[in-house]
């Protein structure tokens, strides 16, 4: 078609034009022809391979890094090395063998804590026994967003907002203990059961509830695992930092001396510490007050606005009319590890994060956004204890505090955010100031 | 091979019609690979309307298959040895074979028009002649069905709405009218028990009705590719006594004010 436009040139220019382009297509097919080829051998080596492992925590290990450097100088700078890391992964295996054969760690209170049999289920590949009891129930629920080793970082975990917990750190915002401690089994299984609107978790609650006890506790075992890694980590940089020191952790070859297997003695002292906090939960439940009668009457909720316009100081990040616009600067505690310190700008605090961490599979650093309070979606359940945990205890992991507001005062509070979500969202009922300052 | 080719395509037409009949006949090897069972007051003319099309179709397909195949065998040149005759057609022919299916799907057009009026266009009213209140409203999100009740006063968007997730709870031998919304993107709203399938678009409310007639668990699934987590986005159909349909509400509105913790585990 094209060449009829090429009415006066010479037939042999068109032959050799012909030629050139059929010359062109055929490389092209076998280009494209060696691409597929390619393909199939990179799938074939990379996703065949059924063994999955847990990821290393370079994240935390290499923001500690940089900020022990930056207080030295430049002749006394410390450097992890390979062997180093190669120490605490197989510490780690040692303990909590892998995401294919997790084993419960060999310290007081982590038999009592966890069940192998619900390890097991949840472990390893996708599948079911003969017997028909499940395999592999967290890859299949929960790995594509929570990733493998449970670092918030699954393949779909980039489309996400916001992020999917990292339980590395072991710290969940949706309980009803103290604002320290850990959550109950209960409080991890009331978010299964729920689901976390306003986020892409779901609810799981048609599954099996043996299922859900299984997940619960491989999600346990996972934050526990985390915990550990990032302790030891922090450990070989203690030891690293101190001069003269011995830099591994501990020597985990069969024929090593005692003495070089001390180090796990630390590790075991880690590990049985923090089984302990996951294990005193249960005592940890946060004190609950009654509300008082008719808490939810006009004049309570009219009390709950006041504290939360004044003395609850809610507004300087849920902002006058609860929509959430106080404060935008907020980072959460799993995304301060990846940002500049505190008090910069968030721009340079997002700058820090792109000279260090960019391109290092780690999830672009956003924003924690204050809660918009009249949208009607509850992350941590919207039955009015839950709002009472968040107002009393505060979210562990995010700048909410609690405290603020105690005893009736929280429950009038609590009434006032319950009636934010039945405000329409363009028409703030009550804060004509507001509205007159905009104009 | 000869006219052996012919035999062979002449089983694709008797597969084909076997492993519907197969699946037709209870107790059969492909017993629970036919209907679910239906236990809506108005799906019965959804099945009616399927098990004609699917007679109609069945009645076309097997006379072309014949035809397929005798044509096949006919004509097969290792046994015939006359030369080709060429044609330029039939004008009769060309028009029967216009027309008829034209007819056929003209008529399957206005023979569904009351399946359709009945399950789409006529929603159920109260005593006094007014459309039924959606008894619950169903939000489809990625990958879950947020659900929330309209409560004692009959009224959504108000108060004493009930909200749960997932599992729908519906009373017995009443119409319900349930509307049926998005959250993010294009959803399908299916309760294969009750031939009910809704598309769920965003930005659009939807109502959808029925009446159970039978006790019992049955399916809510998601019926359009709606995500990465299609697969996960099910949820459970409950068809309560009306006792147990009202304990029930009773008891997720108690749950929902619940003012302690010790009432915080679910189950």
């Amino acid at each position: 078609m094209m060449f009829k436009q090429i009415t006066k040139t010479k037939n042999n220019e068109i032959v050799l034009r012909q030629q050139m382009q059929s010359m062109e297509s055929a490389t092209r097919t076998t280009s494209s022809a060696l691409w597929c080829g390619l393909l199939l051998v990179v799938l074939a080596v990379a996703g065949c391979d059924g063994s999955a492992y847990f990821q290393f925590n370079h994240a935390y290990l290499d923001r500690q890094v940089i900020d022990i450097n930056s207080g030295r100088p430049d002749d006394a700078q410390i450097e992890i090395s390979d062997e180093q890391e190669e120490n605490v992964s197989e510490i780690l295996e040692a303990a909590f063998g892998t995401p294919d054969a997790p084993k419960i760690p060999g310290v007081e209170g982590a038999a009592a804590l966890l069940d192998q049999e619900f390890l097991d289920m949840a472990a390893g590949p996708v599948g079911r026994l003969e017997d028909g009891s499940p395999r592999g129930l967290y890859r299949q629920h929960c790995a594509h967003c929570h990733g493998v080793t449970g670092d918030g970082m699954g393949p779909t975990s980039e489309f996400l907002k916001p992020y999917p917990r990292d339980y590395r750190k072991g710290v969940f915002k949706f309980k009803h203990t103290v604002l320290g401690a850990k959550p109950r089994k209960e409080d991890l299984r009331q978010v299964l059961m729920e689901g976390i609107p306003g986020t892409a978790m779901p609810s799981f609650r048609v599954y099996d509830s043996q299922e859900l006890d299984a997940i619960i506790d491989y999600v346990i075992y996972l934050a526990i695992r985390g915990d550990v890694e990032r302790q030891l980590e922090a450990t070989i940089l203690q030891k690293t930092a101190d001069e003269g020191g011995n830099p591994l952790l501990a020597d985990t070859s069969a024929d090593a001396s005692a003495e070089d297997r001390e180090g796990l003695l630390d590790a075991k002292d880690i590990i049985t510490d923090v089984v302990a906090s996951w294990t005193e939960a249960n005592d940890s439940l946060m004190p609950t007050t009654e509300p008082p009668a008719n808490w939810q009457s006009d004049e309570n909720i009219a009390r709950g606005r006041e504290i939360f316009l004044g003395t609850g100081g809610c507004v300087a990040c849920h902002g006058k009319t609860g929509l959430g616009d106080g404060n935008p600067d907020l980072f959460d505690t799993w995304t301060e590890e990846l940002v500049g310190a505190k008090g910069q700008s968030t721009s340079a605090r997002l700058e820090f994060y792109d000279e260090h961490f960019a391109g290092t599979g780690t999830l672009k650093p956003r924003n924690q956004r204050p809660r918009n309070l009249r949208l009607g979606s509850f992350r941590g359940g919207r039955r009015p204890i839950d709002i009472y945990s968040r107002i009393s205890q505060g979210i562990a992991g995010t700048e909410m505090p609690g405290g603020k507001a105690k005893g009736d005062d929280a429950w009038a509070v609590v009434a006032y955010v319950l009636s934010l979500s039945e405000e329409v969202i363009s028409k703030p009922s009550n804060d004509l100031d507001f509205q007159r300052e905009r104009n | 091979m000869g006219r052996l080719w012919s035999l062979l395509f002449l089983t694709v037409p008797i597969l084909g019609v076997a492993i519907f009949v197969l699946a037709m006949i209870p107790g059969g090897v492909f017993d629970d690979h036919w209907l679910p069972v239906n236990i809506n007051e108005h799906g019965q003319i959804i099945d009616d309307l399927f098990m004609f099309i699917l007679y109609l179709t069945g009645v076309i397909f097997i006379g072309t298959g014949i035809l397929l195949f005798w044509f096949l065998w006919k004509y097969d040149t290792e046994t015939r040895t006359e030369p080709v005759k060429y044609t330029h057609g039939s004008h009769t022919l060309e028009i029967i074979w216009s027309i008829l299916p034209a007819a056929t799907l003209l008529f399957i057009a206005i023979y569904q028009m009351d399946a359709w009026a009945s399950h789409k266009m006529v929603p159920p009213v109260d005593d006094h002649g007014d459309p039924k209140p959606a008894l619950v409203e169903v939000t489809g999100r990625q990958f879950e069905w947020r659900l929330r009740y309209a409560g004692r006063d009959g009224e959504l968007y108000t108060k004493d709405d009930i909200f749960t997730v997932n599992d729908l709870h519906v009373p017995v031998n009443e119409q319900v009218v349930i509307v049926v919304k998005s959250q993010d993107v294009l959803h399908s709203f299916f309760l294969p028990n009750m031939r009910i399938k809704q598309d769920v678009i965003p930005g659009m409310k939807q109502k959808v009705w029925f009446q159970a007639n039978q006790v019992g668990q049955y399916d809510l699934v998601c019926a359009e590719l709606c995500g990465w987590g299609h697969y996960k986005m099910r949820g459970r159909l409950w068809v309560d006594s009306a006792d147990d349909f009202a304990k029930w509400l009773e008891q997720t509105e108690q749950e929902q004010n619940s003012t302690e913790i010790a009432s915080a585990s679910q189950e």
